[in-house]
């Protein structure tokens, strides 16, 4: 992998860099749309690359269930598989293991579970998922972590923080063993839970290993822990992670998290939420969600956002449309799904674009005003971004809200 | 303001237009800026889109020029929604609703789809009954016609009379429908003095259901020489058929009225000759459309007996709905044995197939299709959206002037067992384009001035292609059967309400469970009478 820093914030940690990898270059800092099954769900391939999108996650997990690694080999890897000509990382199977099976137990060999097929008792080693993702062929691989649920406190936090990093050292091994170093790049991924001295921890040994490893990934967050929690975190992390490594902050998605993370010093994200709630009926805009369901836009001739360059808008696709389709047409999760994907890129693309000018903090304090002013910042993101010298209160007459803050429109009534 | 008249051009070759008013013919259907080449297609929609095509699969499916419309979806607001379309310029609202271009594409709308045979409340002398998701809406005359002056389609279908009712339909049923029909007709074609708009293209939906007489019937009161207040509604025409530009059959209405007359009568009414006791007294210089014909064979035969003009793709969007990629041509290939019109892509014979969805890649196989699944052409470098100024395009990968490599059979496979909507897309742009060539290559044999080739090119089609119909005595089933039966399992495994189901079976599971231990029990303990299993 290439990877080069050319351009940071002078105010905040935000920054700037270019990533080439096997199937080309990627500009970080940049929000990554999950095709789990090998597919963003209903585009094609042309489709998503037209969108502008050169980095793409494919799920390990489902990967191996379907279509197996068989057929991946003969196909010569999921990128000829699928069709998908730019970069595709995959993770290490390990999160949807203990998310998707409820029989799931950890050992120190592997994670140990029935198999969704025959039942059968099957395990999971650090080794077998790196084969699985060497089959794969993605040019960013995860290594296989022990995955606790975000909340979870206690000593199995640190007995999954401490395996971690052994297992870190057994997926480098099978890495290095394999020759595949230099097509694909293998990510290390930062446990610890919401404890910053296990997260001190778990930097320390693998920051140890920092020579044979291509990037850092964030993991165990967002979950559902006090967003307070989650920024400190990820400014723990960010902060000590080195320089010259691409900062992965993953299941990251809402319009503001990225800001916030990009804002703090991450380069990458992911998640599903653009292109699940496009299912749901739900737009992304600058200025909030827009629930397409509702019927306050049955009659509403306006496309999504004018100013938006998605096909959806771009050919003038009315809300009263989208809302007549909505849920009863795939058409309408395509139409929705082209928008979101958009939408999450514009917001990274516009972080780029103001990190290169050296306007990242107006840049921040605009999408906030548009994004939140009618309804007030959530307290956590002023918090977080004071932190890094932006105050988004600064010069503003928004007041803040409490919780979570992300924004909803769940009724006519809103 | 009125859409600008269509116009039918038929130019046959001699060897056909001096024989039979039924003989085959290719024509050119003009409106606007579009041409439509015939025998071709229309494709369907469902709530006013194409089903799994979004908005640049569209575009990208060249096959796709005239969009058919039903209305009744939008039947669920009052007023209907596309009628509250604000103007823009002269485009016309229903074009402006759905974004189809009125210079790329011709637009049809009837207040029904015809392809949905669920039975429904009797139709009356003053309104028609249709779907939508609220539930049944009556229909008058007069709602029909507002709603298309104001959507302002290319071509209206005129509200028929047509029964979804149980059949038979008696004499008396048959007598009101085309009564209604033609009154209805009239009253979509009246002319009012101080306005200019007149819906210019009306197409007719053929009624007299199974009966040749009363299908006759129907057509003589097209022709019928209007008199007094009735004429003056009209005119300057002189009969309702001077109003009409195009002449409809919806295969789904027949075929139910046929199956009432089965075996009512010695001789049983056969689709052609029932279309043919419509048409045999009409002008022949009109455009004749069939609705949901059930595939290739039936098509072709309906081009040989009936010369008909337009077909809509019901059966190939069908077949991309159930997983199945169509692969034939016209004329076949030379091939021995009888070949499927088809792949059931569910089959895990897929699983490992990683050749394209068209042909065998054998020597004799049909050309390259030209799909966006088959030639996937990537969005010109200067195209693509740019997030920043960073994005550059990449040079050394433009490669816009020839295909991606096809997708396989087995990713289709994959996206169809893993329920992903992908799947379909793929499968429609493939399907229609399919159809699109199959009618090109329709045209190519007609205008090449024989008869006999054609002739025997069906019949060599015939012999290449099973036919997708429900054949008792075939020994097993057809790859569009198993498709479907396989595409049920993968929705009630992955589709919508999965999860209720699941909590049903471990509910019913355990339910079951604990009944067994209870009956256990009860048998242990010798207590008399059954356990009820709820």
């Amino acid at each position: 992998m290439e990877f080069q820093v050319i351009h940071k914030c002078p105010i905040t940690r935000a920054r700037v860099s270019r990533m080439v990898l096997a199937h080309g270059e990627t500009v970080l800092p940049t929000f990554m749309p999950v095709a789990t099954q090998a597919a963003i769900k209903g585009l094609t391939p042309e489709q998503v690359e037209s969108l502008g999108i050169s980095l793409i996650l494919n799920n390990t997990y489902h990967l191996n269930l379907r279509p197996g690694v068989d057929v991946l080999k003969v196909a010569g890897g999921a990128h000829l598989f699928e069709g998908w000509r730019y970069n595709m990382l995959t993770d290490s199977g390990g999160f949807q293991l203990v998310s998707l099976s409820k029989f799931t137990t950890i050992t120190e060999e592997g994670a140990v579970f029935s198999s969704p097929f025959d039942g059968e008792s099957t395990i999971l080693t650090p080794e077998e998922s790196i084969s699985i993702q060497h089959a794969i062929g993605a040019d960013i691989i995860m290594q296989l972590d022990d995955v606790v649920p975000s909340l979870l406190q206690g000593p199995r936090v640190e007995e999954a923080m401490k395996r971690s990093i052994r297992w870190l050292d057994r997926c480098i091994q099978q890495h290095e063993s394999a020759g595949r170093k230099d097509v694909q790049n293998l990510f290390a991924i930062v446990q610890g839970g919401l404890d910053p001295n296990l997260r001190d921890k778990c930097l320390d040994g693998m920051l140890e290993r920092k020579d044979r490893v291509s990037g850092y990934a964030i993991g165990g967050l967002s979950g559902g822990e006090e967003k307070d929690v989650f920024w400190k975190i990820i400014k723990q992390c960010a902060d000590r992670l080195p320089e010259d490594r691409p900062r992965y902050a993953m299941g990251i998605g809402f319009a503001e998290d990225l800001l916030v993370c990009v804002a703090l010093g991450i380069d990458m994200a992911d998640c599903v939420f653009p292109t699940r709630t496009a299912r749901f009926g739900v737009a992304l805009t600058h200025t909030g969600p827009i629930n397409l369901k509702l019927g306050k836009h049955a009659k509403d001739f306006d496309s999504i956002d004018s100013t938006c360059p998605c096909p959806t808008c771009k050919d003038g696709t009315s809300r009263a449309l989208l809302h007549h389709i909505v849920t009863h047409e795939t058409t309408a999760a395509h139409a929705l799904t082209i928008h979101n994907i958009v939408f999450q890129a514009q917001v990274m693309g516009r972080a780029r674009e103001a990190i290169i000018a050296g306007t990242f903090p107006d840049y921040l304090q605009s999408f906030f005003a548009g994004y939140f002013g009618d309804r007030g910042y959530p307290e956590w993101c002023v918090a977080a971004l004071r932190s890094v010298n932006v105050d988004l209160l600064e010069n503003s007459k928004t007041s803040t809200v409490s919780g979570g803050g992300a924004k909803w429109e769940y009724s006519d009534a809103a | 303001m009125s859409s600008p008249s269509l116009l039918f051009e038929i130019s046959s070759s001699e060897a056909y237009t001096n024989d039979s008013r039924f003989a085959p013919r290719v024509a050119k259907l003009l409106i606007r800026k579009v041409t439509i080449d015939t025998p071709g297609l229309l494709a369907c929609t469902s709530r006013g889109v194409v089903p799994h095509l979004s908005r640049d699969n569209v575009i990208r499916t060249k096959g796709i020029r005239w969009i058919h419309v039903p209305f009744e979806t939008f039947l669920e607001h009052k007023p209907p929604v596309p009628t509250l379309q604000p103007q823009h310029g002269q485009s016309p609202k229903i074009n402006s609703f759905l974004r189809f271009p009125a210079d790329e594409y011709v637009l049809s709308m009837s207040l029904r789809d015809h392809a949905d045979r669920r039975e429904m409340p009797a139709n009356t002398n003053v309104y028609v009954t249709a779907n939508c998701i609220r539930g049944v809406k009556k229909v008058t005359p007069s709602d029909w016609r507002s709603y298309m002056i104001s959507c302002n389609p290319d071509i209206i279908f005129s509200l028929s009379d047509i029964p979804f009712t149980t059949p038979p339909y008696s004499q008396k049923r048959l007598t009101k429908s085309i009564e209604r029909s033609a009154l209805w007709l009239a009253h979509m074609l009246h002319s009012e003095p101080d306005s200019t708009s007149i819906p210019s293209n009306v197409f007719v939906q053929m009624v007299g259901g199974a009966s040749a007489p009363a299908r006759s019937t129907f057509a003589e009161s097209l022709l019928e020489v209007l008199h007094g207040k009735e004429a003056d509604a009209i005119q300057p025409r002189k009969c309702l058929d001077e109003g009409v530009a195009g002449y409809v059959f919806d295969m789904v209405p027949l075929r139910l009225a046929i199956e009432g007359v089965q075996g009512l009568s010695p001789n049983n009414p056969t689709i052609v000759s029932l279309i043919q006791a419509s048409l045999l007294i009409l002008p022949p210089n009109k455009p004749r459309l069939v609705t949901s014909a059930r595939g290739p064979h039936e098509m072709l035969l309906l081009i040989r007996e009936v010369g008909i003009d337009l077909f809509d793709t019901y059966w190939a969007q069908r077949a991309a709905n159930i997983g199945v990629a169509l692969d034939f041509s016209f004329p076949a290939p030379i091939v021995t044995g009888k070949r499927d019109l088809g792949h059931n892509l569910y089959d895990t014979k897929y699983t490992r197939d990683f050749t394209s969805m068209m042909g065998n890649h054998d020597k004799d196989s049909p050309g390259i299709c030209l799909c966006a699944a088959c030639s996937p052409y990537s969005t010109p470098s200067p195209e693509i959206i740019r997030h920043s100024s960073m994005d550059e395009p990449d040079k050394h990968r433009d490669s816009s002037d020839s295909p991606n490599p096809p997708y396989t059979k087995a990713f289709l496979h994959h996206l169809l067992h893993t329920h992903e909507m992908s799947a379909h897309s793929l499968l429609a742009m493939h399907n229609i384009t399919v159809m699109d060539a199959f009618f090109a290559g329709i045209r190519g044999l007609i205008s090449h001035n024989n008869v006999s080739i054609f002739e025997a090119e069906i019949l060599r089609f015939f012999d290449t292609y099973m036919e997708d119909i429900n054949d008792m005595s075939r020994m097993e089933p057809s790859v569009f059967e198993r498709a479907e039966k396989a595409w049920g399992e993968v929705e009630l495994l992955r589709g919508k309400g999965r999860i209720a189901r699941e909590t049903e079976r471990v509910k019913a599971e355990s339910a079951a469970a604990a009944n067994e231990v209870l009956k256990k029990e009860m048998e242990e303990k010798g207590a008399e009478g059954a356990v009820n299993v709820p």
